[in-house]
């Protein structure tokens, strides 16, 4: 389609058009942010908190040969994190310099279900605030793998997942899948592609068994071959929903003219903070699978 | 609520306040009235005017061009000694009653000359009127007192009319007179991005103008993604476009009413019109086919750069690619007896891309994208006796868009076919009634069956099972409505009226009475202040990618989930005339709220299939949210409509805001099209009759767009679940912005300029050469703005990856040759 809107536009655009390169400085840009996330679980290992600075998307060079490395310098890392609970109780994050995060392990402090957070940054001078509170934990999946097309040389394979939404609150679930192959010594692994069916809410009923799939393929091979399926929901909080969601949307619409650009929200108070701090639970359930062989 | 009741109450203080300001000495009636304070509403039938003893009879008749017999619209007559006159309906149809005796009437129109007629009234007259073309406007037609009806002497506020003379002389795109542009050069009416035909009225949305040719709503105005607009200008009689201070007459969308009329046919002699462009010609014949009765007229457009591109593409072995639209009006008027009137317009157009492909190996591929208008329209005028006139119309009005694909390979063959598109069909009756000389009233009601088909589609595949499905809303939209044009005083006159709605689909009822008031107060003779209120509802809607004018856009119906969009607007003004120079200026402020109104959802596709693979398609009910808006703003028009030399200035000073809880966070936010300032300047100059010069020159603010104008590190703490994508950054960084519409682009302004070269021949023969000049100083306005990778340095690897801004500018210097021949 967008193949034909191009060619009739370059008819339309008939005798002359001009592409310049405009300065952005009056038009677009921007004082620089303080960007402040994290997302915490009664689950994890560790608490992470990121601190770092936004920077003008124009005129904002990067090491082409190194970008991460690069980037890594609008990382703050003299900032002062801390975390408490409704109770008072408060852990203070320390910066890790391998995984570019304010850290602290989470045995030092409870996430519980339920539970009420609230987070404090000083960076930069400045002071920055924000509440996340812990969704509750879905009790379990349920799946069906059905085949799916197939050829000569591939079997496609769709894999639905399913599971009850808490009833009489609004929910927010991001979903997906994780697949894990061994063929002989080789382990490879690979993410299910449920593309914007990731992100699900219980708008179409409250209560109710929401399911989505997503299909994979895999080759014909001589020997059975198993996957190990890794099927994951989270019940997440609406922000990280509608930050994650826009952020997809964003980059899976990149470049097509047709589509509105997502905001993502924030909830970073504080004069120049932007970002999210948000609670979520994570339920997985691991099952194997043995694929097809050659028909 | 609050505003409601404010305005209300100034309209109320405002009515009390003219009547008692009027300047013929008070009755002794309307003393008791001030001294019981009785509302202004029962003075009515109390006001006596001049001459009220005396009996009174009644003139009628039509006001038709002299030589072709062609009806006009909107003519003054007037008698200046009783301040008193009407203008000619639709049909040219006009009643007045005056008191018995002698009584100078004067029937005037723009560009044609005056008529002054001397009547002896002593009984019911029927006056037929035949006025000259006042040769190409060059005759200056004073009118030294008060003789006219004009700007401030209508209760009508905030509406323009478009001399279609005017549209063949000003510059236009490639020499394409285009009615859309030229209305797009008034003060209120705003178009899109460079070059784009779509438009928005007082900060409305494309999708919220009625745009209706002889009574047929038009769904798509526009040809090449809205480079030009669909009507063909040769075959107008006429231009309005209503925005604000709406007649009950019309509804159906928030913004505006653009009201086009088509020519009749000359009914005296057979003439036609040839015109010989850049990239289109098109031809005009028009004639009697029973002279004084029966008349015709059929025109036609055609663009030709695939015909003109034919030989140098390799069509040997079946290649042919190609993009042409055509225009088609054909109208046939008959008239069965002074009373009896049928007309019949239809009007075809299309826009159509073309691939035709035969590759080395016999494989084949086709792919077709078209998209146009079919409307139909059959009206019968009937004059029942001197005060009543009425008309019925039966009305199809048809918009497709459809695709097909077709590859035809040795090991495969695909077939895709979709369309979306709408059919209505009307029935719709008008009165018009002329009781006396202080009302006006018309009353009527329509019908439409809409059947809309958002998606059909046929998709066959050997390696998938053929999908083969359509979806179909069907609604029914129906109104009545009565109005009246009331003349309390020579100085005050207000227009209520009422229009009540309904709107079905499945179960789904909607009713909603849509109120409409307008007034006039004259200070002076050739000085008024009015007002006007308007409710609209609009219960079809257009998605749209953002007024760009795609043949995607979809229209659709309201349903169970998407309620009609409702807009209230109030607006003051005061309208000036001056006679003796035949200049006149009006000034207005409009506050217009906008309720559900729809917009696509962040993230949305525009497109209403995702996937042409597999055909998977969006549901378009899913896709879209609806919000309010508020749009406010001044316009100022100083127009000159005779003489050698003719033209505007028109000033908007305009804001148009935006509120949706699912986008941008919930926060108000600038509409795209909100636009601070809007200036156009149009000169029109005929210094003799071998010559005509013309010039535009617009300005305007930038418009607004969404653009990501930070960046922040991509995924920098860990989440369970991969959501796909954002790992594909390699640099590391992620684009994001904060706010809708956060990016206000470069103020645009452009010269254009335009010159004609006149021969008249014998037996009334004219050939015209033009030449014009599109954006003559070569201005680089923004067509869109996009952020982009910098260009590499190729010789250095280890550059820098860095975004930039970039502006896409389109029409640089389109200079353009067109010749006209009439006959």
């Amino acid at each position: 389609m967008s193949k034909y809107i191009q060619i009739s536009f370059v008819l339309a655009l008939l005798c002359s058009a001009c592409q310049d390169p405009v300065d952005a400085d009056e038009l677009l840009n921007e004082e620089d942010r303080t960007y402040i996330v994290g997302y915490i679980s009664p689950a994890d290992t560790l608490l992470s908190v990121h601190v770092s600075t936004t920077k003008a998307a124009v005129g904002t060079p990067i090491d082409s040969n190194d970008p991460l490395a690069d980037v890594e310098k609008f990382i703050i890392k003299d900032a002062r994190v801390v975390i408490r609970d409704e109770e008072n109780n408060a852990v203070e994050l320390t910066y890790n310099p391998e995984r570019k995060n304010y850290q602290v392990a989470a045995t030092a402090f409870d996430v519980i279900e339920g539970g009420t957070y609230f987070l404090q940054v000083s960076a930069k001078g400045k002071d920055f605030t924000s509440t996340c509170r812990i969704p509750k934990k879905i009790p379990s999946i349920t799946e069906k793998i059905t085949l799916g097309e197939k050829n000569e040389f591939y079997q496609d394979y769709i894999l639905d997942i399913a599971f009850q939404d808490f009833a009489n609150e609004k929910n927010h679930y991001i979903i997906g899948a994780t697949a894990e192959l061994r063929e002989g010594e080789q382990v490879s692994y690979f993410p299910l592609d449920f593309e914007l069916n990731s992100f699900l809410t219980d708008a179409i009923g409250d209560g109710e068994t929401i399911s989505r799939y997503a299909t994979f393929s895999y080759g014909f091979t001589d020997e059975a071959v198993s996957v190990k399926l890794t099927l994951q929901v989270t019940n997440v909080e609406e922000i990280l929903y509608s930050n994650l969601r826009a952020s997809f949307l964003n980059d899976y619409n990149d470049g097509n003219p047709f589509v509105e650009y997502s905001i993502a929200p924030n909830n970073i108070e504080g004069d120049g903070g932007i970002g999210v701090f948000a609670g979520y639970q994570l339920t997985e359930k691991v099952i194997e699978y043995e694929l097809a062989t050659t028909p | 609520m609050k505003k409601a009741i404010c305005c209300t109450s100034f309209f109320l203080v405002l009515f009390q306040q003219g009547h008692a300001k009027t300047s013929h000495p008070p009755s002794p009636v309307e003393n008791g009235i001030h001294k019981n304070r009785r509302l202004p509403f029962v003075i009515k039938n109390n006001y006596i005017p001049p001459n009220q003893d005396k009996e009174k009879y009644t003139i009628s008749g039509y006001v038709t061009e002299s030589g072709s017999g062609e009806h006009l619209l909107g003519v003054s007559v007037y008698v200046p000694e009783l301040k008193l006159g009407t203008t000619t309906n639709d049909y040219g149809f006009f009643s007045l009653t005056l008191p018995e005796g002698n009584h100078e009437v004067i029937i005037s129109y723009i560009g044609y000359g005056n008529e002054k007629r001397q009547i002896n009234l002593s009984e019911d007259q029927i006056l037929s009127i035949a006025l000259k073309p006042s040769a190409q406007n060059l005759e200056e037609v004073v009118v030294t007192a008060d003789e006219r009806i004009k700007e401030s002497k209508v209760t009508q506020m905030s509406k323009v009319q478009i001399n279609p003379a005017d549209i063949q002389d000003i510059p236009a795109l490639l020499g394409e007179k285009d009615v859309m542009k030229t209305l797009q050069l008034m003060p209120g009416i705003q178009g899109g991005s460079e070059g784009s035909s779509g438009f928005f009225v007082r900060g409305g949305t494309p999708d919220q103008n009625l745009i209706i040719l002889d009574d047929a709503v038009v769904y798509n105005s526009n040809h090449l993604f809205g480079f030009f607009s669909v009507f063909n200008g040769d075959a107008i009689k006429s231009v309005e476009a209503f925005k604000g201070g709406f007649p009950a007459r019309f509804g159906g969308r928030l913004s505006s009413v653009i009201k086009l009329d088509m020519k009749d046919g000359n009914k005296e002699k057979l003439s036609g019109k040839v015109n010989i462009g850049l990239i289109s010609s098109s031809a005009l014949l028009e004639g009697p086919i029973n002279k004084g009765k029966t008349s015709f007229i059929a025109s036609g457009r055609r663009t030709y750069a695939d015909i003109m591109a034919r030989p140098f593409v390799d069509s040997e072995k079946g290649n042919r690619t190609g993009y042409y639209f055509t225009d088609f009006n054909f109208k046939i008027h008959h008239i069965f007896s002074p009373k009896d009137k049928l007309f019949w317009s239809n009007y075809f157009g299309q826009d159509k891309f073309y691939d035709n492909s035969v590759y080395e190996d016999g494989d084949r591929d086709k792919s077709r994208l078209q998209w146009g208008n079919i409307t139909s329209t059959l009206r019968w005028n009937h004059q029942f006796n001197n005060k009543l006139f009425s008309n019925t119309s039966l009305i199809f009005s048809n918009y497709k868009f459809k695709i097909l694909i077709e590859e035809d390979f040795e090991d495969q063959k695909y077939e895709f076919k979709s369309s979306s598109g709408i059919n209505d069909y009307t029935l719709k009756t008008d009165f018009d009634y002329y009781p006396n000389s202080q009302h006006t009233i018309r009353f009527g009601a329509n019908a439409t069956m809409h059947n809309f088909t958002p998606q059909r589609l046929l998709l066959k595949d050997e390696f998938n099972p053929n999908i083969d499905k359509e979806q179909e809303l069907n609604s029914f939209e129906g109104a009545v409505y009565v109005e009246d044009d009331w003349k309390l005083t020579d100085k005050l006159s207000l227009s209520p009226g009422l229009r009540l709605s309904y709107f079905n689909y499945k179960d789904k009822h909607y009713v909603n009475p849509e109120p409409r008031l307008a007034l006039s107060y004259n200070m002076k003779t050739d000085l008024a202040f009015k007002a006007s209120y308007s409710r609209m509802n609009q219960y079809i809607h257009l998605l749209s990618s953002s007024g760009i004018g795609l043949p995607t856009d979809l229209w659709v119906s309201s349903t169970d989930n998407i309620k009609p969009q409702t807009s209230q607007q109030f607006a003051v003004g005061v309208a000036k005339d001056f006679f003796d120079k035949d200049y006149s200026i009006t000034l207005e402020g409009y506050y217009k709220t906008l309720d559900d109104v729809i917009a696509y959802k962040e993230g949305a596709s525009f497109l209403a299939i995702d996937d042409l693979e597999t055909g998977k398609n969006s549901n378009w009910e899913e896709n879209i949210t609806s919000g309010q808006g508020w749009a406010y703003g001044a316009e100022i028009l100083l127009r000159k409509q005779t003489g050698p030399l003719t033209g505007w200035l028109g000033y908007t000073l305009s804001w148009s805001e935006r509120q949706f809880d699912e986008l941008n966070l919930g926060q108000k936010f600038y509409d795209r099209y909100d636009r601070r300032h809007d200036i156009s300047l149009v000169g029109i100059y005929k210094p003799n009759e071998k010559i005509t010069l013309s010039g535009t020159w617009v300005l305007s603010t930038g418009n607004n767009y969404t653009l990501p104008n930070q960046q922040h590190i991509t995924n920098p703490v860990d989440f369970p679940i991969i959501t796909t994508g954002v790992y594909n950054n390699y640099t590391g960084m992620e684009n994001f912005t904060t706010q809708r519409n956060n990016f206000r682009g470069e103020t645009s302004h452009r010269l254009d300029l335009g010159v004609q070269f006149h021969k008249k021949k014998k037996k009334d023969r004219e050939r015209i050469w033009g030449f014009s000049l599109y954006n003559a100083y070569a201005r680089k306005n923004p067509f869109i703005y996009t952020i982009d990778n910098k260009d590499n340095d190729s010789y250095d690897p280890d550059a820098p990856i860095e975004k930039q801004l970039t502006r896409t500018s389109v029409l640089i210097l389109i200079p353009s040759i067109n010749y006209t021949f009439k006959f």
